[in-house]
């Protein structure tokens, strides 16, 4: 008897790399399913709002939706911390990361993280301004999501809250200096227009999460729920690997193309940049969800 | 269920309830109850449409439409807008329909500070439309080009769906915006001598009316007084956008208070004339927001149902030929538009677009441009659209349906052709871009 | 009953009042998030969520206040071409639906609400929000709509019986 799953994305960039690897996860799972499992035509936030979806998921709408952790933090306060991670994947599968998060998200998200991919990508910093050092970020207006709210606060940047829509012309008009995000997105939304400089190291990742109704999950045969944990383990390799190719080609291109520069903060400023990004966040959360930082930081900072 | 039967049971179940006359979002509502029990799933189905009302509503893209109705609503309640436009009729002193004209060309101006056609419309029809209503004219002159030049809003920049667009289909958004600048100018200049030609062969349409003989100076110092600083609040708006002080969402609030300051400096201002700008401006914009609750619920649902993916897909596996896949395309727009709102239908419809553009070999700045140009004009074809909607909630109460739908269709004919144009004569849309392009 | 229309009318004056300050705190909101940031090097990044959530309180407090004043957007192409008798019954009909869409969304937002109440959820913003007060102010907007939708389906229901109206007439 074959399963049939509705699965939902949180982008409506139908040519976003986070697009690209879950539909590879979806055609995973359908081939190897086949008279199994199968998900068929994946929606988005056309079809459900992004910041709703993980609500559809918990009551049952869909059963599979994908999304950057940060997204479930009205079930489970705390978990965009899974993108503020410093060990890999793999090491999250061995260390029971896995299964600490689905320990927290069962009961208040109903939910079950089968697989959580790019976690090999960073973020990094881009701006129209020449930063050399961490005093140059002092005053810089970045525009801010949650993510990263705490850490642009303790470079003694400006955060600023700017709709997607609008990051073009805020950065080209210079209301912003700069933003953070992949690679990619240089070409994906025509950024590399109007940024010249890309600010290393890169920190944190996307770790786009595939979380499924837990009650569905459970209701499924052993068989079946092999094929999903499979796919799950698929996605994190071979389409993540593709991804962070895809990133240094975008990161090269831009370079040899757009007259692009690339900064690297000497090894002194690299060590305090990236223990500001790691504490800044795990305070904040500490402070709000506790129980979570308690539980989660010492597996996901690897100390 | 088949997906053209969900279609059928949802776009019909709407327009059904239009037509008892249930206000339009109640009429999208009753659709999104029955759509969201049967595809999204029962109890459970009905309290997600609950949810999902706060996203459509909840974002800031859409502060401008509060703003500038603010904006237009201080202007008019103050009597600065009405000076400023008996200044500009006391300019064009001979010219038939000149109320139309200063529509036409208000409008156009109105559309390099406002990046909603919504909100141009309502901005334009709240300060012109009485003044036209009082003079007699008739409305296929007064309410019609200021809805068909409310559209231009989304053509020249600042443009929210031209953003939009180019975030959804990755054009680059400057393209897109300079794009649209040549075409937004053409409707206005085609709207123009349209009014103007009619005016002419049927002066009835506008009356003409005494105005005293008097010197060229004295004819221009109106203009200098009340047209010439007005144009510094477009400065305002504009220049803080272009000088990096705002976003383009964000330089709407400038606007308004600086409609505000102006009412000090004109001393028009009054605590009576505020509060009543801001009641009629919590109206308008409420009205608008709650139609767009129920639209895009609406086309959640036929999202989640799956069946806009079949439609589009039915009709691009049909045939190869580009030029009849791009006709084919526009078409889709603009039935669609009858329906629905700019925001959902470039939401639904992008995603499989640009892959068939693409694989077509489409000049992309062009088909952004041809795709932006028919959702501005199904804004204004009936029974669904939002400049329509926005003259309705603006317009003297008796003022019908069938009146807006009657004095609008001779510019959809218009922008029809104009689209044509611009598919013959690509420059038309890729000159200005191609300047700028490396 | 007159008394509790009196009584509904000023609520909804005061909703119009409410919506007309959160008007001004938006617009203000804005600029002075625009002036700090340009001139004083930090602006208020809370602003954004002042005007996401601002726009959603002004729609849900003003739907109702709309309705009463019949401002809302209507197809009235149909309704203007039949017969009086047949107006008068489409409008008791169009009435009686409003009143069940708007029953029915006020029990699913509240619902909604609910959930997020029990669950107790905040949304992470740049701001924390509680998550049931955005779906309580959906709640709201249909309960009041209800309301109203009530009186003006008595009142069309009256119109329609002083007219003389049978109920052979009606279809
Ligand atoms: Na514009
Ligand atoms: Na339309």
């Amino acid at each position: 008897q074959e399963v049939n799953l509705r699965a939902m994305i949180y982008t409506d960039n139908a040519s976003s790399p986070f697009r690209v690897a879950f539909d590879a996860f979806v055609q995973h799972v359908n081939e190897r399913g086949k008279g199994q499992v199968r998900i068929g035509a994946v929606v988005g936030p056309e079809a459900v709002p992004a910041n709703q979806q993980p609500r559809a998921l918990k009551d049952g709408l869909v059963d599979i939706v994908a999304a950057p952790p940060s997204y479930f933090e009205n079930l489970v306060q705390g978990l965009g911390g899974l993108s503020a991670a410093r060990v890999t994947t793999q090491q999250m599968r061995q260390n029971g990361t896995f299964e600490a998060v689905n320990e927290m998200l069962k009961g208040p998200a109903n939910a079950r993280m089968i697989g959580l991919y790019a976690g090999d990508i960073p973020f990094y910093i881009f701006s129209n301004r020449e930063v050399r050092d961490l005093q140059g970020f002092k005053n810089l207006r970045l525009r801010t999501t949650n993510t990263v709210k705490a850490f642009f606060e303790s470079l003694g940047a400006q955060p600023l809250q700017v709709g997607r829509g609008e990051i073009y012309t805020a950065l080209e008009r210079g209301v912003v200096n700069g933003y953070s995000n992949i690679n990619s997105e240089l070409f994906t939304s025509g950024w590399v227009e109007v940024v010249k400089y890309r600010i290393g190291p890169g920190f944190y990742s996307p770790n786009i999460a595939i979380f499924m109704n837990a009650k569905r999950y459970d209701g499924l045969n052993a068989a079946q729920k092999a094929v999903l944990d499979e796919a799950g383990l698929y996605v994190e390799g071979a389409p993540t690997q593709a991804m962070v190719k895809e990133e240094e080609d975008a990161i090269a291109r831009a370079v040899k193309e757009k007259n692009f520069t690339v900064i690297d903060l000497s090894p002194a400023d690299r060590e305090k940049f990236l223990d500001m990004a790691y504490e800044s966040t795990w305070t904040e959360i500490g402070q709000r969800a506790p129980a979570f930082a308690t539980k989660l930081k010492p597996l996901l900072i690897g100390k | 269920m088949e997906w053209y039967w969900v279609l059928a049971l949802l776009v019909g179940g709407t327009l059904s309830l239009m037509l008892l006359g249930l206000p339009v979002a109640f009429a999208f509502f009753g659709a999104n109850i029955v759509g969201a029990w049967i595809f999204l799933g029962g109890g459970n189905g009905l309290v997600q449409v609950g949810r999902n009302t706060v996203d459509s509503v909840a974002s800031f893209t859409l502060a401008p439409l509060l703003m500038f109705i603010l904006m237009g609503e201080v202007l008019f309640h103050s009597g600065v807008a009405l000076k400023a436009i008996d200044a500009v009729e006391r300019l064009f002193k001979r010219l038939p329909g000149r109320l139309s004209l200063a529509a036409v060309g208000g409008g156009v101006l109105f559309s390099a500070l406002s990046g909603s056609s919504m909100a141009n419309t309502a901005l334009l029809g709240s300060t012109l439309l009485p003044e036209m209503r009082r003079r007699g004219y008739h409305p296929s002159v007064s309410m019609g080009p200021i809805m068909a030049v409310g559209g231009v809003a989304m053509l020249i920049p600042p443009s929210n769906m031209a953003v939009l667009l180019g975030t959804v289909s990755q054009i680059p958004i400057s393209y897109i915006l300079l794009g649209g600048i040549i075409p937004g100018l053409m409707i206005g200049a085609a709207h123009a001598s349209f009014v103007f030609v009619r005016c002419v062969l049927n002066p009835s349409l506008a009356p003409p009316y005494e105005v005293a003989d008097m010197p060229f100076a004295e004819r221009v110092r109106p203009f200098l007084v009340y047209v010439v600083p007005l144009l510094s609040l477009f400065v305002v708006v504009v220049g803080s956008i272009l000088g990096g002080i705002a976003t383009p969402t964000e330089s709407a609030a400038l606007g308004a208070a600086g409609a505000v300051l102006f009412t000090v400096i004109y001393r028009a201002f009054s605590v009576g004339m505020l509060v009543k700008s801001l009641k009629q401006s919590a109206v308008i914009s409420a009205m608008m927001l709650f139609i767009i609750a129920g639209s895009s619920t609406f086309s959640q649902i036929l999202a989640f149902s799956g069946a806009t993916r079949e439609l589009v897909a039915l009709v691009s596996a049909t045939n190869p030929d580009p030029m009849v896949v791009l006709l084919g395309m526009l078409a889709i727009l603009l039935l669609l538009g009858m329906f629905m709102d700019s925001l959902s239908m470039i939401l639904l419809t992008i995603p499989f677009f640009m892959p068939m553009a693409t694989a077509l070999g489409f000049d992309l700045i062009w088909f952004g441009i041809l795709v932006l140009f028919a959702i501005e004009i199904s804004g204004m074809t009936p029974p669904f659209g939002m400049v329509l909607f926005a003259m309705k909630s603006v317009a003297p109460p008796d003022t019908t349906t069938a009146m807006i739908y009657r004095s609008i269709y001779p510019f959809v004919i218009i922008e029809m052709s104009l689209l044509a144009l611009i598919i013959l004569v690509p420059e038309l849309a890729t000159w200005l871009p191609g300047l700028i392009r490396s | 009953m007159r008394a509790f229309w009196r009584v509904w009318d000023g609520v909804l004056d005061a909703c119009g009042v409410v919506a007309a300050v959160l008007t001004v705190l938006l617009t203000v909101g804005v600029c002075a998030d625009i002036i700090l940031r340009t001139a004083a090097g930090g602006g208020l990044p809370w602003v954004f969520d002042l005007v996401e959530y601002g726009m959603l309180f002004i729609t849900a407090l003003m739907a109702a206040y709309v309705l009463r004043g019949n401002r809302h957007v209507e197809v009235d192409l149909l309704i203007s071409l039949v017969p009086a008798g047949l107006q008068r019954s489409m409008r008791v009909a169009g009435a009686a639906l409003c009143l069940l869409f708007s029953l029915v969304l006020a029990i699913a937002a509240g619902e909604a609400a609910r959930r997020s109440w029990v669950d107790d959820s905040v949304i992470f913003r740049y701001v924390l929000i509680p998550e049931w007060l955005p779906f309580a102010a959906v709640a709201l907007m249909f309960a009041l709509l209800s309301v109203e939708c009530a009186r003006q389906l008595a009142r069309r229901w009256t119109e329609r019986r002083t007219a003389g109206m049978s109920r052979s007439d009606l279809f």
